[in-house]
């Protein structure tokens, strides 16, 4: 079988580790071949640029051979110049890789989440808000895995959320006005739900309402698996 | 067929050393049958016995099989400084620059989210635990140059910035994305004697 060349890929190391003596084990997050193993030989020798060059964090042009299973890196040019994460900013770099990681299903494209990933890294460096750019990362997974809800329409009866009102959440079904059995939230806010529908997270009580939302979506993503990044916020 | 279900078991083993793969497990089983049994008695004899007896220190859990390792018994160390590397090679490394006069203390790892590594795993409440109790005045973190050493580093400092503790961290000019063990002993010891506060 010929081999499978990729060349001029937009990625995202999202995780390395050591392999054999002087290698290292890339997981890597690429624009149209989504989440992919790969290993980066002789990176660990001294003075190779890879060593530096293939860092969460780093936008980055990759080649790579392969179709299937681990892929055998060929190429690493540095993209775009960015900043770097620093102290709290690099917790939350690190909890996005780790939803990429536990959540996107290897080999398969989700162009959408890669730019709300790069989009979300960008705020993160620059921005003053940390939290803002974790619920919009958090919501463009939940919708792209097929999990998107309307945060301004209720699934039970269809009508409209109303501000003052106070509404369920169902991560399977999404907005309620009545609590069912897959209830994970009561009282929320309906003027909450509508800044968020609207994007809107600038106020303090929306942000809050916004949190608990993600996490109950998140872990329910996640089917119970505990999310490690989350000690380091403590 | 196998010729020696044995032989098999002990290429097997072999393999679980870094860099070593089927062909040179093979060389190396071969050698020690053929040429080397005088060697190999010594290893198997020493490695037995290094696995019951090697520990990690009390204090600063580096490898020793004392209860506590030689430099946190050494009394002419200065134990107002303390270091904080990632493993004990990095540790080797630091010693063999001949910079540094204080303290260890070793690390089991880095942070790692994805790995399920967090801060009790690699040993950080003992760390800070050894700090408060024992009048540290310069905490180093010697962590390496890696996005994961880096969030190491501020996760231990988040934790001692109300103590009075002064925080420093080593200079750049690490190879980024490297490990301190691998670095020279010159760019060590100068990123040693270059080192600032941690800026949040
Ligand atoms: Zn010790």
């Amino acid at each position: 079988m010929a081999s499978h060349r990729v060349e001029q890929e937009p990625a995202w190391v999202i995780h390395r580790r050591p392999y054999r003596e002087t290698s290292l084990l890339l997981d890597l997050f690429s624009l149209n071949h989504g989440r992919i193993s790969a290993v980066a030989k002789g990176a660990r020798r001294l003075n190779q640029p890879w060593q530096s060059q293939l860092e969460p964090f780093l936008p980055l042009q990759l080649a790579w051979l392969g179709r299937t299973g681990l892929k055998t890196l060929t190429g690493a040019d540095p993209g775009p110049p960015s900043a770097r994460l620093r102290g709290n900013r690099l917790y939350c770099g690190l909890y996005l890789n780790e939803l990429i990681q536990r959540l996107l299903p290897e080999g398969e494209p989700f162009p959408a989440i890669f730019a709300g990933y790069m989009n979300a890294l960008n705020a993160l460096a620059q921005d003053d808000s940390l939290e803002i750019p974790l619920r919009r990362f958090e919501w463009c997974l939940v919708a792209e895995l097929g999990y998107g809800f309307s945060l301004d329409t209720l699934a039970d009866s269809g009508a409209t959320v109303v501000a003052g009102g106070l509404y369920c959440l169902d991560p399977e079904q999404g907005i309620s006005q009545l609590a069912g059995r897959g209830c994970r939230l009561r009282n929320l806010p309906g003027e909450d739900l509508l800044a968020m529908a609207a994007g809107d997270l600038s106020q303090v009580p929306v942000r809050r309402s916004a949190k608990r939302i993600m996490r109950v979506l998140v872990d329910h993503l996640l089917q119970g698996a505990p999310l490690h990044s989350r000690q380091l916020f403590q | 067929m196998s010729l020696s279900p044995l032989l098999d078991d002990l290429v097997d083993a072999l393999r679980c050393l870094p860099g070593v793969g089927q062909k040179s497990a093979q060389r190396m089983a071969f050698h020690l049958l053929e040429r080397g049994r005088d060697g190999a008695g010594i290893l198997a004899d020493t490695l037995a016995r290094s696995l019951v007896e090697i520990g990690r220190c009390d204090s600063c859990q580096t490898f020793t099989e004392a209860p506590v390792c030689a430099i946190c018994r050494d009394e002419r160390r200065d134990s107002s400084l303390l270091c904080v590397v990632e493993s004990p090679a990095d540790l080797v490394a630091i010693e063999q620059s001949g910079d540094f006069h204080g303290h260890y203390f070793v690390l089991l790892g880095h942070l790692s989210p994805i790995d399920g590594i967090g801060p009790a795993d690699i040993g950080i409440p003992r760390l800070l635990k050894r700090v408060t109790d024992n009048g540290v005045q310069e905490l180093i973190l010697a962590t390496n140059p890696t996005v994961e050493g880096e969030a190491t580093a501020h996760y231990i400092a988040d934790r001692l910035l109300v103590q009075g503790v002064s925080i420093t961290r080593l200079a750049n000019g690490l190879p980024v994305g490297g490990d301190l063990g691998g670095a020279d002993g010159s760019t060590l010891s100068h990123a040693f004697r270059g080192r600032r506060p941690l800026s949040g």
